[in-house]
């Protein structure tokens, strides 16, 4: 930025290369914050990969003088292109936040009493190694488990394979996205993947079925979606719950929570019936069709609306608009599906749905993954040893279809609680809360009683921490390197990188160092032939034409990706028989039903109400709570409930309530939230806070964690997968339960938002004076 | 030696004449007084006294020009950004307005701990407490404006006269409101509320001052009869028939300590005059209205 | 000349908070201040038309600025391209112009014990660079630009439509202004009016009392001098010796 741009050569250029620009500019060559900060000597742009959830946007992270002091997002990444959330911008606060975990420390007092010494790396990963061997030697090395999570864990899964033992489990299956992945692996032969590749900017007609994208924020996913919405997309929200995405819905349908199938399936009766599917896709691309037909047959929209509470007519309405726009229609496959236990069948239904609208491969649809042109080298290490057991958690085999690169956290818990089929004596736990995201905590807490050994890794104290005999404490994601990130499915076809952008602020060490210290510790030299994780990815990068020198420059490089299908050009999807199954033999084969069926769910009974959750947009998982720049926006979730229902139970907003669940298990004291965008039957607590843990957090928080409260879950027998919203809840003030006194039904009205939108295009009326103009401007803007 | 003592025998015997009560002199009498200093002033004095002037005139004049906001602006417009072009920038201006404050602060409070005896409380003591021919003064000072009342006629004052004093309290009460308030505008010291008050408090303090300098700079500069006080305030000296006429009160007890003082320098030559030795006796404080009758 | 301006886009917002984030990070906002802030709203209404909104907002450049107008160093003044900016240099902290602001955009930052509000991140738009809220906002909901270039996509917007946050009461010509066509801005006007400009005692007095008693006194005093000096001048100087 040498020269001065003009202003007006500004403003034409902002859309394109203003982002661009950013990259040039000092966060701080600000007059106004030089007033506040000293002027740097010294002004670094470090790209990198973000971590403060799993979407892993490209960032910059500006330096000045050694102090992280702005993180922007990256232009050249295709994930984010240049915008950054409010999580990854949160990132500098991380780094600095004071609650970190910042030396090596071991238990000296009693598990959980918070005794700790600290001590030196090579005397905790010593100390370390001797439990973890002590355990293989008295019960064999499949004795020893882990929970891990985020980049840094693969580092120490693979350790764990490289050991013997089978025993390592993530949540990112059973407690997320699990269920999806196997519905539509059995349907497409694929999932969509992560970032999914679903054609949100292009689409149509979006359907969400319990997405609420806006709340639930991935970057490039909500560019896409807004971009959207601003294209002229028609949005079907169905969720018990107004969410942000509702209220920019055209239709949203506050569907009895649990009965979303039911709903799916009506739309696929209705859009057979009116004969709105895709034939040809169908016809050439797709088995069992007719099955599909006859399954269908009984679920009628009026069938569908005595179960959904979703009137039929709304549901005609909805499934026309799908007809109508396909195949940029966009059936949001969802991200976090733990919800029933029944979950892989749902999305079977969203798979079948959009398969019979034929959008894949299609513009508005879902796009396509390509091959990657270019190769790594492959570390010279031996293979990893066959497991001497079968993992405890079932996954493969109890659970056919769990993925036992992920595992199953909740059948692990089970079996180190039961220790059975075998022993389980050791766990260690990396970058998970395992008390946040594994139902029923108090079956994990017990667990923990049952090993002999239970070491933490982590950046911040989550509350397992408080119970480890050994803490190791991880460097950030802005203080360390993990492993190349490459993403073949998406707009563009990337690998980028997360390298330190700055100087480790503690005692802390990169989850690839504590995995191979320990794995040398462990007999396991042969697999470790580096000691430095940069090394690696210049080896791994030397002959794949992709310079290190420019990937470390610009963060990420890309190349062009193939999206769409070619007008008339067939799939061939990575099936038996290279063709979507709308009926799964597969399933059928293992006793399990070949097409989606809806299963009924119970009604809470009077007085209670169902617990749903999600997320809170400023907010990751558990690990964002402590965050002082995040917290100050939300501090603390509060409960939603039904106005009316609310009222007749003599609340007001910001009451504080104590809720308990059909086990007797009680918050602490949640304020409400009364709205009329919440279902009568349903209490909807936002994800990711609170916790019982005392101790090593230095802010106090209460205990008014949703998972608290999830005692109770099914498990999905298909995938393992968990389901979480099974659990009942009532509210207590001053012990005393509360019951409404009045019923309030959804059904009676039209869920159509039919009202707002009209006063929206009486609106744009007087205001199109130019409404062309307007078309492109707002083009312009995306 | 003799005709030294013939001398000041004179001289005191003139004085002790006076010494009884101010009248009306004969044109020797003023002549012989008019040609005799004493001193008012000391060094610390005048260095003060311009210090603070100067300082003075520098804050109200770069003052003036910071309050731009409408509702609190004083000078006109074009001051305004005459001082800005003075200063090439307003915080420029600011930071001096800031600068010549502390200098001027940590002068008062020096002076206020190194001084407080020989000046401070000596000052307050003597020169700012107001008796009864103070408050005579000032109808009688208007009635001498308007012409109705010889300045004999006028209650005696003392060191200064009572409008002085009346002038130096406000002075006084608002020096202190500004070494409060400048440096929590200067500093952001307290909440906004605080610095809200402060500054309200710095302007009255300030305007308060201002309303009298006017009064402070005519009567000393271009009134006649009070010329002489300026010029003192160079020298540190003052022509006797000046003190004698205007700051009886004052000129008496110098008088008498100048008389004690020399009773006891010709004591040590064993000189004995018995008429110095008295003025112990006649050293007080009670008020004297000038004993002539007007005619 | 330029005029600059911003549009949030309601339609697009998502309520995601990064912008607010972004200029906490820029600017070394302390927690709990912002510059920049998004107020989410509970969802309101009679079901099925329900209303979830947030209230996305930033100083908003006013052309008729009453913090301009409190500041009594001039401190806080309106640059030629309507940008309302602080000169730190020249702040006092006296909070008047936080207490005139009709939106609330202002904060006495205690790390420098001096006022901080949105400048429109001037010193990146003068290097070509869009604010920093706007450069990571995610939905693109803010738009930043030039309404006196008409083909400018703010102008354009303005044109087609969007409203700033006025009432019959205050309109001061605030610069922000809000896309909606889900009936959404209502909500926002309803729930954050923008505010009278306030004043407090202390400048109350001094303006409506002290003020003109002071210039009664100096005047006076003035006049009195002149009077008495001019009758000096007239009758000649009396020498002492009578």
């Amino acid at each position: 930025m040498e020269k001065k741009i003009s202003r007006r050569s500004f403003l034409k250029i902002s859309g394109t290369v203003g982002t661009g620009a950013a990259v040039g500019l000092s966060a701080s060559t600000s007059k106004t914050k030089a007033a506040i900060r000293k002027e740097p000597k010294k002004i670094e742009k470090i790209p990198s990969t973000c971590e403060q959830c799993f979407w892993r946007c490209g960032i910059i992270a500006t330096v000045e003088d050694g102090k992280l002091v702005n993180i922007e997002g990256n232009p050249l990444h295709p994930n984010n292109r240049g915008k950054i959330c409010a999580r990854g911008n949160a990132g500098v606060s991380l780094v600095y936040e004071k609650d970190r975990l910042k030396n090596p420390m071991i238990r000296v007092g009693e598990r959980g009493s918070g005794n700790w010494k600290e001590v030196s790396w090579k005397e905790a990963l010593d100390y370390t190694a001797e439990k973890l061997l002590a355990v293989a030697k008295k019960y064999g090395v499949e004795s020893n488990a882990l929970f891990s999570h985020g980049a840094s864990g693969y580092f120490i899964s693979d350790m764990y394979k490289f050991w013997g033992s089978p025993n390592s489990a993530a949540p990112s299956f059973a407690q997320c996205k699990g269920s999806r992945d196997v519905g539509y692996e059995l349907t497409y032969g694929e999932n969509l993947g992560s970032p999914e590749r679903i054609d949100l900017s292009n689409a149509k007609v979006i359907t969400l079925i319990g997405s609420a994208l806006g709340e639930n924020i991935h970057t490039g996913q909500i560019i896409d979606f807004t971009d959207g919405l601003a294209n002229g997309a028609q949005l079907i929200a169905v969720d018990p719950r107004f969410s942000t995405a509702a209220s920019k819905a055209k239709w949203w349908l506050p569907i009895k929570p649990g009965t979303d199938t039911a709903l799916v399936l009506a739309w696929i009766n209705e859009i057979i019936n009116q004969k709105g599917y895709d034939e040809n896709f169908v016809r050439n691309s797709t088995t069992g069709f007719s099955e599909l037909v006859s399954h269908v047959k009984e679920f009628t929209p009026e069938w569908a609306e005595k179960i959904t509470e979703i009137p039929a007519s709304t549901i005609r309405e909805t499934a026309r608009a799908m007809m109508d726009a396909k195949p940029a229609v966009l059936v949001h496959p969802g991200r976090h599906v733990a919800w029933y236990g029944n979950d892989v069948q749902r999305a079977r239904a969203m798979a079948i749905l959009s398969a019979i609208l034929g959008i894949w491969g299609q513009k508005g649809g879902y796009f396509l993954k390509s091959a990657f042109p270019a190769s790594y080298n492959a570390l010279n290490i031996p293979d990893a040893p066959k497991p001497k057991r079968e993992r405890v958690d079932g996954a493969g085999y109890r659970f056919p279809f769990a993925n036992p690169d992920e595992g199953l956290t909740q059948e692990l818990v089970k079996a180190t609680l039961s220790q059975q089929p075998y022993p389980i004596k050791s766990w260690m736990v990396f970058g998970q809360n395992i008390f946040n995201s594994i139902p029923n905590k108090r079956d994990t807490r017990k667990a923990i009683d049952n090993l002999d050994f239970y070491a933490v890794v982590d950046v911040r104290p989550t509350e397992p921490t408080w119970y480890a005999d050994v803490v190791l404490p991880e460097d950030t994601y802005l203080e360390r390197y993990d492993s190349l990130m490459t993403v073949t499915g998406w707009y563009k076809q990337y690998v980028s990188l997360r390298q330190p952008v700055v100087k480790r602020q503690h005692n802390t060490k990169p989850g690839w160092w504590i995995a191979m210290e320990l794995g040398k510790r462990l007999g396991l030299s042969a697999y470790y032939p580096y000691n430095d994780y940069e090394d690696v990815i210049k080896y791994q990068l030397k002959d794949s034409g992709i310079s290190f020198t420019k990937l470390k420059k610009d963060g990420v490089v890309t190349f062009p990706a193939k999206i769409y299908l070619n007008p008339g050009e067939s799939y061939q999807f990575k099936t038996s028989d290279k063709k979507v199954h709308l009926y799964s033999k597969e399933l059928k084969d293992l006793g399990f039903d070949p097409l989606p069926k809806y299963e009924p769910v119970n009604d809470p009974g009077k007085g209670y109400f169902r617990l749903v959750y999600g997320l809170m947009p400023v907010h990751s998982h558990g690990k964002t709570e402590s965050n002082p720049w995040l917290n100050t926006i939300i501090s603390e979730p509060h409960l939603w409930i039904n106005e009316t229902i609310g009222r007749s139970m003599g609340l007001k907003n910001d009451d504080e309530v104590i809720v308990e669940n059909q086990d007797g298990i009680r918050s602490d004291k949640i304020k409400i939230l009364m709205t009329p965008g919440m279902r009568p039957d349903a209490v909807f607590l936002p994800h990711g806070f609170g916790g019982n843990d005392r101790g090593l957090l230095d802010y106090t928080r209460r205990n008014v964690s949703d998972n608290n409260l999830i005692s109770k879950y099914n498990v999905d027998p298909i995938s393992g997968g968990t389901g979480l919203r099974v659990n009942f809840v009532r509210l207590l003030v001053d012990d005393n339960p509360l019951t409404p006194t009045v019923e309030v039904s959804m059904t009676g009205v039209s869920a159509t938002k039919v009202s707002g939108v009209q006063q929206q295009e009486e609106q744009n009326r007087t205001f199109n004076i130019q409404p062309k103009k307007k078309e492109s401007a707002i083009k312009e803007g995306c | 030696m003799g005709q030294r003592i013939s001398k000041l025998n004179d001289d005191i015997a003139l004085d002790h004449d006076l010494l009884k009560g101010p009248r009306h002199l004969t044109f020797d009498e003023k002549r012989i007084l008019a040609n005799r200093v004493m001193k008012k002033h000391g060094v610390g004095g005048v260095t003060l006294h311009w210090v603070n002037a100067i300082s003075w005139f520098l804050l109200i004049f770069t003052g003036t020009a910071l309050l731009s906001a409408s509702y609190l602006q004083f000078a006109p417009d074009w001051y305004i950004n005459m001082m800005d072009g003075i200063f090439g920038t307003r915080s420029a201006m600011l930071h001096f307005h800031i600068a010549v404050g502390v200098f001027w602060v940590t002068t008062l409070l020096l002076y206020g701990i190194f001084g407080y005896k020989n000046y401070l409380l000596d000052f307050i003591k003597h020169d700012l407490t107001i008796d009864k021919d103070d408050i005579n003064w000032f109808p009688a000072k208007a009635k001498n404006l308007a012409g109705k009342l010889s300045h004999y006629q006028m209650p005696a004052q003392g060191t200064y006269n009572a409008g002085q004093k009346a002038y130096a309290v406000v002075v006084a009460f608002s020096t202190v409101t500004l070494v409060i308030t400048g440096p929590i505008m200067a500093f952001h010291i307290g909440s906004t509320t605080i610095i809200q008050w402060a500054m309200m408090l710095h302007f009255v303090a300030t305007m308060s001052v201002f309303a009298g300098v006017f009064v402070h700079v005519y009567m000393a500069a271009l009134f006649p009869e009070e010329r002489p006080a300026f010029f003192s305030m160079i020298t540190g000296k003052v022509n006797e028939l000046y003190a004698y006429l205007h700051h009886y009160k004052w000129w008496k007890e110098i008088k008498n300590e100048e008389h004690m003082f020399f009773a006891e320098e010709l004591k040590k030559d064993g000189i004995h005059l018995p008429e110095l030795e008295q003025c112990k006796n006649i050293k007080d404080h009670q008020a004297h209205v000038y004993n002539i009758e007007e005619k | 000349m330029s005029k600059y301006a911003m549009v949030i886009d309601m339609d697009r917002c998502v309520a995601c908070h990064a912008c607010e984030v972004a200029c906490r990070s820029h600017y070394d906002v302390p927690v709990p201040y912002y510059r920049n802030w998004v107020h989410d709203l509970r969802p309101e209404g009679v079901y099925p038309d329900i209303k979830k909104v947030s209230y996305v907002g930033l100083c908003n450049h006013c052309d008729d600025a009453p913090c301009v107008k409190a500041c009594p160093t001039g401190a806080t003044y309106e640059r030629k391209d309507g940008v309302v900016v602080v000169d730190k240099d020249l702040c006092i902290g006296c909070g008047l112009c936080i207490e005139a602001c009709p939106y609330g955009a202002r904060y006495i930052n205690p790390v420098i014990e001096k006022v901080d509000k949105c400048d429109f991140c001037i010193d990146r738009v003068e290097q070509g660079v869009e604010p920093a809220c706007v450069a990571t906002c995610i939905a693109s909901a803010r738009i930043f630009g030039d309404m006196d270039d008409p083909d400018s996509k703010v102008s354009q917007l303005i044109a087609n439509g969007a409203q700033p946050n006025v009432s019959e009461k205050v309109n001061v010509g605030p610069n922000i202004y809000y896309l909606d066509s889900h009936g959404n801005f209502p909500v926002v006007q309803a729930a954050f009016p923008p505010k009278l400009p306030h004043m407090p005692t202390p400048q109350k007095m001094w303006t409506k009392v002290l003020r003109p008693l002071f210039w009664l006194a100096i005047g006076g005093t003035f006049l009195g001098q002149l009077v008495a000096f001019s009758t000096q001048l007239f009758k000649g100087e009396s020498d002492i010796k009578e």
